[in-house]
């Protein structure tokens, strides 16, 4: 632990506290967080175990990279790139405006780090988006993926998981009536929410309080599926059928501020049948990107 | 939340992507010299550990990539020869960690027994830290497991009911 110096406390997670903290040697600034193994039975806890070594293989521009794991008595700490602030952060400093173009190059990072996980079975996520959306983060105007299921590995049960409610709200209807194998679509679902909320300005597009109210929000903006436009639907675990909502609302009135293509790209993402919806890499080739500006002015 | 795993990637959109990186993986990363002292013992230390792989009932993919950790680490080692076992055993846990699903990864409680208590539990986890910051936590190489999975969906049709009694023509 001589190699770094505390800084300053920069969080609370779910997981232990989070330092800022400098590498004494080459001044280089970093975010130190702590694993604990309390649990002697076990060593390195599985999904600490999963998650570091699929980090260590992350090399990408546009997820966080963990550059060292330091081993002391009874507890791990993780050294990573630190970032300037997290998306919740970001969002509260805009004061509810945001550049069209800001939208466009954040929403191509985004997608470019999903395609490149998407790519590797190595660092394909046990968890998903949605459940880390919370740690988007910011550097220069670079978007960083991060902390891939990290928060379950420090042992935190579930229910303690403060930001779980708000994950909720980027989980696709799939999820939500219980499909349990995993696939890269559920990724793409969340980023076409969290485009949504970028493209307003920090404004979630579905804030539901429970399963029930998730999906009827989904569904009075996309129009309940059925079988017709969701084969087999009926034989997700959890399914109910629940009442028909035609789409009441347009994609005019939900994201006013995004253009056209944009809008396109939009629906394309936000599809309930999993099957149809968008990849990451078919959605970087979309129009919406034709002008892209990957550095505009903040 | 619920456990979601990957383990059949090679059904996914991405699949043939996955096999393209997973290539490219083997090729930076296999390179086994076999130059461990202690490589006389490699054939009875394997024979045992498979046969430990199997009690515990773990999968293909987790008993090729114990096998790959262990020949990495014997390679860069001279380890006393009353530890290999050990060694090896700890090597099979981190593969099952990595691999398995959380229900049937071995508990640590167990492996003291199966090296006739040779070790305690707090050498065990000492020595689980030490091999993974040897590999510094990179231990997460494609094994012909792996590529077998992917392979075999070109191979097996839906009309081979049993894998292993495909008849040969």
């Amino acid at each position: 632990m001589q190699k770094y110096e505390k800084l300053e406390k920069i969080g609370e997670g779910t997981y232990g506290t989070v330092f800022k903290a400098k590498n004494r040697e080459t001044l280089e600034i970093v975010a130190l967080k702590r694993v604990r193994l309390d649990d002697d039975d076990e060593g390195v806890p599985s999904s600490a175990l999963r998650e570091i070594c699929l980090l260590k293989e992350l090399k990408h521009k546009n997820i966080v990279r963990l550059y060292d794991v330091l081993h002391s008595d009874k507890k791990l700490t993780l050294v990573f790139e630190h970032c300037d602030q997290d998306l919740k952060k970001y969002f509260d400093s805009l004061n509810g405006e945001i550049d069209p173009d800001i939208v466009k190059s954040f929403m191509y990072q985004l997608l470019r780090g999903l395609a490149f996980c998407h790519k590797s079975k190595y660092c394909s996520f046990r968890e998903y988006l949605s459940d880390t959306f919370c740690v988007l983060f910011f550097n220069n105007g670079e978007l960083k993926l991060a902390d891939f299921g990290l928060a379950r590995a420090f042992g935190i049960p579930v229910k303690c998981y403060s930001a779980e409610v708000v994950t909720l709200w980027y989980r696709p209807p799939d999820v939500l009536f219980g499909a349990k194998l995993y696939t890269t679509s559920i990724d793409m679902w969340s980023a076409g929410c969290i485009f949504a909320e970028l493209a307003n300005a920090g404004r979630p597009l579905f804030p539901g309080s429970d399963v029930e109210d998730q999906l009827k929000r989904i569904f009075r903006l996309l129009g309940t599926p059925s079988e017709e436009t969701w084969p087999s639907i009926s034989h997700l675990p959890d399914y109910r059928p629940l009442s028909i909502y035609q789409p009441s609302m347009s994609f005019t009135q939900v994201v006013p501020k995004l253009n056209s293509k944009g809008r396109d790209l939009l629906q394309r993402l936000l599809v309930c049948n999993p099957a149809q919806r968008l990849g990451a890499d078919d959605a970087m080739a979309h129009s919406y990107f034709a002008d892209l500006n990957l550095k505009p002015q903040q | 939340m619920r456990e979601v795993c990957m383990d059949e990637w090679y059904l996914t959109c991405y699949a043939f992507d996955i096999n393209k990186n997973l290539k490219e993986r083997e090729l930076f990363g296999r390179k086994i010299q076999f130059q461990s002292p202690q490589l006389k013992y490699r054939t009875k230390l394997l024979d045992w550990l498979k046969s430990v792989a199997e009690r515990l009932t773990l999968s293909n993919v987790t008993v090729h990539l114990g096998i790959f950790l262990i020949d990495k680490f014997m390679d860069n080692h001279n380890i006393v020869i009353n530890r290999l076992a050990s060694v090896a055993l700890v090597c099979l846990l981190i593969a099952a960690k990595f691999e398995e699903l959380d229900s049937r990864i071995p508990k640590l409680t167990d492996l003291p027994a199966l090296v006739g208590y040779e070790m305690s539990l707090a050498e065990f986890v000492q020595l689980e830290i030490f091999v993974l910051n040897s590999f510094n936590w990179r231990i997460s190489w494609p094994t012909p497991a792996h590529f077998a999975e992917f392979y075999s969906l070109c191979a097996v049709n839906a009309g081979d009911r049993d894998y292993n009694c495909t008849p040969h023509h």
